[in-house]
């Protein structure tokens, strides 16, 4: 019948190993050749490896172990009780004395939480408020903009048709970009002064 | 001297970190949280439940998904990075995915429990997927504690629910087979009556607290020497950071679900014997009629396997299959191995059982 070796006496054996064997083992071999870091660093790793899984083992047994659960079980629920007993003591013995001080009390300090609360909602409304507002007042610019844009190439096109009505060519009074008002023709002059 | 160094430098950021997450009582708000790498609208917000639309961009499958996340933690570990993200992989699939962001409750929620989230949070949230997407029933994939939630939700409302998955789902707690739990079992129910007299919620700190003690040497050593000895990998920083603050985002359990998850759940495992009670109905396994898929982490050391297992027994499902997937508890939903197999695999077995259409 073979015993089964538990899992922190495994990783001690390892521990062991990794420091009393392969260390030592390397570090020599690093003396005598000088060239021979890694064994150190991969030996120095195992022991390291090996300790975080004790470690681990021991904080499990520790869990599973029925005193502790009780100590750290009673604990909890003492220091909770030990809690409780202080609010309401400091509660009783300063309650009075807080207001005489000019301190607030608890539920004082309740209902400013909740005005900070219902104020921060209001603000919130009120940036969406302005968030929608910005959104629109850009979008009529933008429409407006651009109804100015429409009405600046109507005029642009008018003035076109206006001068090709006169006799004039398109390029001659539109250069595309700046549609300008129609010119007067010029029946009186043969030249054009430069 | 630069191993030293190097480590007590990690060692002192963290500190640094804790020290921080002291002063604001652990409690993690949504400010806090890491920026999302998926973009989503927020299609409802009600209650205690702000539901996230992310959307394909192939859809494929009409049936969306609805990822019912724990209350403990912030979510964005289902989104941490491109290349490791959950939302990610579902939508690549062609899902569309509506996720869960449960929003910390305060002192005024300490009368949640249960039939607060289920019946009307989670409720209200899904009767928001139907009417955004017009259709009569969701796949419904819960994570943790998530998992718990769907599970209820779909036992009281199975009419809603097209396929179930379950992730890590703490359901049959008569085994011991973690040590914390030993711890928990000491702690007596007055003592939990105490906590949320006192602070009306279970806090932040306290949450935070369990976990650290579940592996306090990981916690206090290990994870920064970890940093040091990966230091060369590709990500690893990056990660561990967005890691650590996931670590420190958790947030408080509303009073009354956390007396019912303590004692009706965990010390008097109600759930896994078919008697635990929301809202006045009993939320037993067996009205469960759909597909299920249980999927559990080999390596689980915050829900045991031997926790989620029997639930695949006990449902009243004729199409029902464990999946058993060779990591952690967290790490279904960050390691490299899950996203790149477990959760397409999850997805493929939601497709053969949804409908396909646009």
């Amino acid at each position: 019948m073979s015993k089964q070796k538990s899992p922190i006496m495994d990783d001690l054996g390892k521990l062991i190993e990794a420091t009393w064997i392969d260390l030592p083992a390397a570090a020599a071999r690093r003396l005598t050749t000088g060239d021979d870091k890694g064994a150190v660093h991969e030996a120095g790793w195992k022991a390291y490896d090996a300790l975080v899984r004790i470690s681990n083992e021991a904080s499990n047994a520790l869990y599973t172990n029925r005193a502790f659960g009780e100590v750290a079980g009673r604990g909890i629920g003492l220091a909770l009780r030990m809690r409780r007993v202080g609010d309401a003591v400091a509660a009783a013995v300063f309650g009075n004395l807080w207001p005489a001080i000019g301190l607030p009390t608890g539920s004082e300090i309740q209902a400013l939480r909740n005005d900070v609360r219902a104020l921060s909602g209001d603000v919130e409304a009120l940036r969406e408020e302005v968030r929608t507002a910005s959104v629109q007042a850009s979008q009529r610019i933008e429409e407006r903009e651009r109804s100015e844009d429409r009405a600046t190439i109507d005029r642009g096109y008018a003035a076109v048709r206006s001068a090709e009505s006169q006799g004039a060519t398109p390029a001659m009074v539109w250069n595309g970009f700046k549609p300008a008002a129609p010119r007067k023709s010029r029946r009186g002059k043969n030249s054009v002064a430069l | 001297m630069s191993l030293f160094n190097d480590i007590a430098g990690h060692w002192i950021d963290g500190a640094v970190r804790t020290l921080g997450a002291i002063g604001r009582g652990f409690g993690s708000d949504i400010s806090a949280d890491a920026a999302p790498v998926t973009p989503y609208d927020v299609i409802y917000k009600g209650g205690k439940v702000s539901l996230r639309h992310y959307r394909a961009r192939n859809r494929i499958h009409a049936t969306p998904i609805v990822l019912v996340y724990a209350l403990i933690k912030r979510p964005f570990i289902l989104d941490l990075q491109p290349g490791k993200s959950v939302i990610e992989t579902l939508l690549k699939q062609g899902f569309d995915v509506y996720l869960t962001d449960w929003i910390p409750p305060t002192r005024e929620d300490a009368w949640r429990g249960f039939d607060a989230y289920v019946n009307q949070d989670l409720d209200n949230a899904i009767r928001a997927v139907q009417t955004a997407e017009n259709v009569a029933q969701v796949h419904l994939i819960g994570y943790c504690l998530g998992a718990l939630l769907s599970l209820i939700y779909t036992s009281l409302h199975q009419q809603n629910v097209r396929n179930l998955i379950t992730v890590a789902a703490p359901f049959d707690m008569s085994g011991r087979d973690l040590p914390i739990y030993h711890l928990m079992d000491r702690i007596d129910e007055s003592a939990i009556e105490l906590i949320t007299r006192i602070h009306g919620n279970c806090p932040a700190w306290m949450v935070n607290s369990m976990f650290t003690a579940m592996s306090p040497t990981h916690h206090a050593l290990d994870k920064f020497v970890g940093l040091y000895r990966n230091a060369e990998r590709d990500g690893y920083a990056e990660m561990f950071d967005l890691f650590e603050r996931w670590m420190s985002s958790d947030v408080p359990l509303a009073g009354r679900l956390f007396t019912e998850l303590t004692g009706d759940i965990f010390k008097r495992n109600l759930m896994a014997k078919g008697e635990f009670k929301v809202g006045g109905r009993v939320a037993d396994v067996k009205q469960i009629t759909c597909p299920l898929l249980n999927v559990i982490g080999e390596m689980d050391d915050v829900v045991h396997p031997k926790s989620s297992l029997p639930l695949s027994e006990k449902v009243g499902s004729a199409d029902r299959r464990n999946l058993t997937f060779p990591t952690g508890h967290i790490g279904v939903a960050v390691s490299a191995g899950a996203l790149k197999k477990m959760w397409p695999e999850m997805g493929a077995w939601l497709a053969d059982r949804g409908q396909v259409g646009n």
